[in-house]
C-alpha cells in the first residue's frame, strides 16, 4: 500500500494542504504513502505556474512573445521536477554527514512535496492573472516559493533528526540553490 | 538566541530595503538601526506573547520557553540569506516579501516548538501566528515610513 496517498484524491489534496500547516506531521506520517509521480507532479506544477505567470506578466507588459512565455513554462516544468530533485539529492548528501538515516528517495519525494503552497500560490495566481489581468508574478508566484521555505526546513529537521543547526545550514545551502537555479532560469 | 537573531535579521533587511532608497551615509545607519530597534521590540513582544500564551503550565521555570523562542529565531537565518542572494546576487527587489515571510514564519515556528517541548499546544501555536501577522504588518508599516523618511 506504498501509493495509498497518492491513490486517493482526497488523501493526496490532505497531504498538500497539510504540507502548508503541518509539514512535520505530513512528512512522519503521510510520506510513505506519497507515490513518486504525484510527489513530482507537486513541485513540477508549482514552477510551472510560477513560471508562467512570469511570462504572461512579460507578455502583458509587451517584453515577450508568446514563444518566450511558452519557453518559460517549459523550463519551470523542467526545474519544477528535475531541477528539485537535484536539490533534494544533494540535501540528503549533505545531510550524511550529520548522520541521516533516510534515504534519498525519501528525501527527493519530500522536497518535491514541500512545494505544496508554491503550488497552491500558484494555482489562485494563474486564475487571478488570466481572469482579472493581474499581474501575478510576484505577488502569488514569489510568495508561494518563500511559503515552500517552511516545508523544506520541516524536511531539513526530519533529515538531520531534528538538530536545529545543521537544519538551519542545510536550508541555507540547499534554499541557496534552489533560489539560484529559479532566478537564473527565470532571465530566458 | 531570539534577542540576538531577531535585530541581526531585521538591521539587515533593512540595509536591504535602504539599498532602494535615496540615502546617504548617514541615512542608511539610521534606517539600519531603526531596523535593529525593531528586530528587538518584536523579539520582546513575541517572548511576552509566549509566556503570556502559556501562564500557569507546571514546567513553568522559563527554559522550555527559552529553547521555543531559540529554535523558531533560527527560522529568521535562512529567509535572511537568501534575501542577501535575492537582492545582492541576482538583483531583485524583493526584501519586503522574504521579510514578511521570514516574520511570519518564525513566529509560526515559536508558537509549534512551544507546543512541542510541553506549552500550550493550540494557545501557543494560535498566539505566536497571530503575533506573526501583525508584526508582519508592522514591518510593512515600517518600510512605508521609512520610504516616506526618504522623501517617496
Amino acid at each position: 500500500m506504498t501509493s495509498a496517498v497518492g491513490a486517493r484524491p482526497g488523501g493526496r489534496l490532505a497531504a498538500v494542504v497539510g504540507m502548508m500547516f503541518n509539514p512535520g506531521a505530513v512528512l512522519q506520517l503521510r510520506l510513505a504513502g506519497v507515490a513518486w509521480p504525484f510527489a513530482m507532479a507537486v513541485s513540477g506544477a508549482a514552477f510551472t505556474l510560477v513560471f508562467l505567470q512570469t511570462g504572461l506578466d512579460l507578455l502583458k507588459t509587451g517584453r515577450a512573445g508568446g514563444g518566450r512565455v511558452v519557453l518559460l513554462a517549459l523550463a519551470g516544468l523542467l526545474y519544477g521536477t528535475l531541477g528539485i530533485l537535484l536539490v533534494g539529492l544533494v540535501a540528503w548528501l549533505l545531510s550524511r554527514a550529520f548522520g541521516a538515516k533516510r534515504s534519498p528517495g525519501w528525501a527527493m519525494r519530500a522536497y518535491a512535496l514541500a512545494y505544496s503552497p508554491a503550488l497552491v500560490y500558484g494555482a489562485c495566481g494563474i486564475v487571478a492573472n488570466v481572469a482579472f489581468g493581474w499581474r501575478t508574478s510576484i505577488a502569488f508566484g514569489v510568495t508561494g516559493l518563500l511559503w515552500a521555505i517552511g516545508p523544506v526546513m520541516a524536511v531539513n529537521d526530519e533529515l538531520t533528526g531534528g538538530r536545529k543547526g545543521p537544519s538551519v545550514v542545510l536550508s541555507i545551502v540547499c534554499g541557496g540553490l534552489a533560489l539560484l537555479g529559479w532566478g537564473l532560469l527565470g532571465r530566458l | 538566541m531570539l534577542f540576538l537573531l531577531s535585530p541581526l535579521c531585521s538591521g539587515l533587511l533593512a540595509w536591504l530595503l535602504s539599498r532602494h532608497l535615496p540615502f546617504a551615509g548617514g541615512g542608511t545607519a539610521l534606517v539600519v538601526l531603526a531596523g535593529l530597534i525593531f528586530g528587538f521590540a518584536s523579539a520582546l513582544f513575541l517572548r511576552i506573547v509566549l509566556a503570556v500564551c502559556n501562564v500557569g503550565q507546571p514546567r513553568d521555570d522559563g527554559s522550555s520557553i527559552g529553547r521555543a523562542a531559540s529554535d523558531g529565531a533560527l527560522v529568521l537565518l535562512p529567509f535572511t540569506v537568501l534575501a542577501l542572494l535575492a537582492e545582492l546576487l541576482l538583483g531583485w527587489n524583493a526584501t519586503q516579501a522574504f521579510a514578511s515571510a521570514a516574520i511570519m514564519a518564525s513566529s509560526a515556528a515559536i508558537g509549534a516548538s512551544a507546543g512541542r517541548l510541553g506549552g500550550r499546544r493550540w494557545a501557543s501555536s494560535i498566539g505566536l501566528s497571530l503575533a506573526g501577522v501583525l508584526l508582519s504588518a508592522s514591518w510593512m508599516v515600517f518600510c512605508a515610513l521609512v520610504a516616506l523618511g526618504a522623501g517617496r
